[in-house]
């Protein structure tokens, strides 16, 4: 059950594919408040309220009491202050230079990190659609970095139904290994009739299609089902003072999430 | 040696295969902790009343959901009830093909290895028959009192199981605003194929460094050495735009020169 509101960019910038420049916006293709995520209340209904404490102290901190600390291994902390980890952030850029193009196959799903979409961000959209045909009827995909947030990410630009679309990549540091797991060699002398038989029970089970429902997220679904039934039957709910929204609240609106259609995502 | 975060089985009809899931990602070079400044003691969190300060204990929590019309409180017992019941079992459901799913479902990657690496040939097989049959499996499993859903792909010799977002997480491309389609011309696509082939290369992921962290951690040790510290930042030039054929000959001239060179 994808929602439909349009989702808002939060980073704009250029493309440099040789000489053009194809201005875009980036989306985010994926929606996390899709989870339910429940509040915690105090027993007469208040949303509570998170504090850090000193358990030295045994007392409630102020924010500007609170430091950043590095832990070194030898178990020592190391307190870093926000100048100096914003002077170790790279340069904001608003550049996605595609400098090397490779076979989209050759990206393992192992490597994607945050989907995103790219939306033209001008109202020349020859460029955009240039690219996005050319990368789609070659299979390739444009690797480039890019600055996002104070971080400098790996991205890999694929191009499906005309439309542009980033994936931020793992660093190759950040994947363990089935060596560095330390998982078994397989064996030598693999049993030839036992893969047939497996591969006999793939064809068997393969299917053109995955059903909706096998992606759907059941447990979301019934938490929903059953805050709903509650606010129907006006049982447990709660009023909360209007002058004091929770922080970070999200609010639902059941009756629209339970409404929506079934469009499919590309 | 990754310790294994679960043991379960995978089935299909009437085959069960143990393994073992093992996280694929390293844990984050860099975490920060963060001290009360004073005396460098470790914060800790805790829940308290918005209006009077006072702690909360958790086993007198309520959970809710927030609606528009209000909170909506859940029993702890109403959420037991939701719970799924704990299984060992990875259930494949289904294979296609590994272009079924874009790259907007994909979250975590894990490995399998053998539940026993005595009885590992029907593993082996698995990962082998996957392979030569270039499909991925979907499976669906519960752990920890929560569903998953995932990927089942050959990895080298091995098999890895990436878990998948639910349609929910998942943003419709129908939710875009629409885009008008100019074409370009027959000369301006083959130019732009040409660059995007001149382009070409084998991809090699080990030339991209997590500098940050590098540079965080390098920061973080001087400092405890008492060393001078010093920061280099670098700045590209910006670009200019002629116009689209002109800039597609430049960048392939461009490009040619320096095979040559």
């Amino acid at each position: 059950m994808p929602e439909t509101d349009s989702p808002s960019p939060f980073w704009s910038g250029t493309i440099t594919f040789g000489m053009v420049t194809i201005p875009v916006s980036l989306v985010s293709a994926t929606r996390s408040s899709a989870g339910v995520s429940l509040r915690q209340l105090a027993p007469d209904g208040a949303p509570l309220r998170r504090q850090y404490v000193c358990p030295d102290h045994e007392r409630a901190l102020e924010p500007d009491e609170i430091a950043r600390a590095y832990e070194l291994d030898s178990g020592q902390y190391v307190i870093m202050t926000d100048d100096e980890l914003d002077a170790l952030a790279p340069e904001a850029s608003h550049d996605i230079e595609l400098r090397q193009f490779v076979d989209r196959a050759a990206l393992s799903p192992m490597l994607f990190e945050r989907p995103y979409f790219l939306l033209p961000d001008s109202e020349s959209t020859k460029p955009y659609h240039l690219l996005a045909q050319v990368l789609e009827a070659t299979g390739r995909a444009g690797i480039a970095t890019f600055v996002m947030r104070g971080h400098q990410h790996v991205v890999a630009i694929v191009a499906d139904d005309q439309l542009l679309r980033a994936q931020t990549l793992r660093f190759v540091s950040e994947l363990r290994t089935p060596a560095t797991i330390g998982l078994p060699s397989p064996p030598d002398d693999l049993d030839e009739a036992q893969i047939q038989r497996l591969r006999a029970v793939i064809r068997a089970h393969t299917a053109t299609e995955i059903a909706e429902s096998e992606l759907e997220d059941e447990a979301r679904a019934q938490v929903l089902a059953l805050a709903e039934q509650k606010l129907a039957e006006h049982r447990d709910v709660v009023q909360v003072p209007s002058d004091e929204p929770g922080p970070d609240a999200e609010i639902i609106d059941l009756m629209r999430v339970l409404q929506r259609s079934l469009a499919r995502p590309a | 040696m990754a310790r294994s975060i679960f043991n379960g089985r995978l089935t299909i009809d009437d085959l069960v295969i143990p393994i073992k899931l093992y996280s694929a990602v390293e844990p984050r070079p860099v975490s920060f902790r963060l001290l009360h400044a004073s005396d460098q003691v470790p914060v800790q969190q805790r829940m308290v009343h918005p209006t009077t300060g006072e702690p909360v204990p958790p086993e007198a929590t309520q959970r809710a959901i927030p609606t528009p019309e209000g909170m909506v409180v859940l029993h702890d017992a109403e959420l037991a009830e939701l719970e799924p019941e704990s299984s060992d079992v990875f259930e494949i459901l289904r294979f296609v093909e590994p272009t079924q799913l874009n790259h907007q479902w994909y979250v975590r990657p894990y490995y399998l290895g053998p539940g026993d690496p005595a009885h590992a040939d029907s593993y082996f097989a698995l990962a082998r028959a996957l392979a030569a049959e270039a499909k991925q499996g979907i499976v669906r499993w519960t752990m920890r009192k929560k569903h998953y859903r995932g990927a089942l792909r050959a990895a080298g010799d091995y098999l890895s199981l990436i878990t998948l977002r639910s349609t929910a997480e998942v943003v419709a491309t129908e939710s875009l605003p629409e885009l008008a389609w100019p074409s370009p011309t027959p000369q301006e696509l083959a130019m732009a194929r040409q660059l995007v082939e001149l382009l070409e290369g084998e991809l090699d992921l080990d030339q991209f460094h997590d500098r940050y962290a590098e540079q965080v951690i390098t920061l973080a040790n001087a400092k405890a050495a008492g060393l001078p510290t010093t920061q280099t930042p670098g700045k590209p030039a910006p670009a200019s735009a002629p116009s689209l054929a002109d800039a597609l000959a430049a960048s392939i001239a461009r490009l040619q020169e320096q095979d040559v060179a």
